[in-house]
């Protein structure tokens, strides 16, 4: 009778091995599924890139002069549209995971875009609009908008459009 | 020796459901550490910490300048013209609240009258 008893607990104790791995594996899944996934801090940068790229056209309730060729004919500026990164401060790199896109429109009845300035790439604009399965593995885009005046008492509605992509930083892959 | 098989019998059956018991808890907890995962998406579940969006009361950069515009008017009507068609971009309460809430805010700091 004794002896039968001895090899029921060696038969135990590989269970508890057993159990041990099992528990060990479910941690460390637990643990590989939360850190596995990126924070995802795209948008909150894309507001911040609008709100920088805004500040660079209209700051206190002053549009900024350089926009405009001509001012008193209100002929805008190509050279300013061209080097906005340079006039702004700004450094995309070389690879590019930013894009953004200014418009100026009449008020009050907004038409056809006056002037543009966009800078990044602008192929990713069809992604904003998507949203099927995996769409946050694209660009996040903000839309933001703002109404700005004139010295001579102009008003324009400007829109501003930033994207940010960084999909590999911020989505898991 | 059948009354011996009989009690290691009543173990094992232990040892089944505790297994399952400990296999069940385990699922869940996987199962929630990936949803939790999910919670790093900063926009969806920490909205307040963004707080740039017309929805919050909290700081709004864009309606901040279209405030600033809207002092330059010199009297109440072409600030009333401005407000309509303001409200006709924005036609949300939440943006109306917003626009009232950081009108005082504006004023002040630009020195408005």
């Amino acid at each position: 009778m004794l002896n039968s008893k001895k090899g029921g607990d060696k038969i135990i104790s590989v269970y508890w091995f057993f159990i041990l791995v099992l528990v060990a594996g479910g941690v460390f899944l637990m643990v590989s599924n939360f850190y596995g996934h990126p924070y995802d801090v795209r948008e909150v940068e894309a507001d911040i890139l609008a709100n920088q790229v805004s500040d660079c056209v209209y700051y206190g309730g002053k549009l900024n002069q350089n926009v405009f060729l001509v001012p008193e004919q209100k002929i805008f500026s190509e050279l300013f549209a061209n080097n906005f990164l340079e006039e702004c401060g700004f450094t995309f790199g070389s690879v590019p995971e930013y894009y953004f896109e200014i418009n100026f429109y009449e008020y009050p009845v907004p038409g056809n875009s006056l002037y543009e300035i966009s800078k990044g790439d602008p192929n990713w604009k069809t992604d904003c609009e998507l949203k099927d399965e995996g769409y946050e593995k694209l660009v996040t885009c903000v839309e933001k908008d703002f109404f700005a005046k004139n010295v001579d008492g102009t008003i324009y509605f400007i829109k501003v459009l930033s994207m940010v992509r960084k999909t590999e930083q911020n989505v898991k892959q | 020796m059948l009354n011996n098989k009989k009690a290691q019998l009543g173990e094992t059956l232990t040892w089944v459901v505790a297994t399952i018991l400990i296999l069940v808890i385990l699922f869940f907890f996987v199962f929630g550490s990936s949803l939790l995962g999910k919670t790093k998406d900063i926009k969806v579940y920490r909205e307040k910490l963004t707080s740039i969006s017309e929805n919050s009361n909290n700081l709004d950069y864009f309606l901040s300048k279209t405030l600033y515009t809207y002092f330059q008017f010199e009297n109440s009507k072409q600030k009333a013209d401005f407000r309509e068609i303001l409200f006709g971009v924005h036609p949300s309460e939440e943006f109306l609240k917003s626009f009232d809430a950081r009108s005082e805010e504006i004023k002040k700091r630009g020195g408005f009258k």
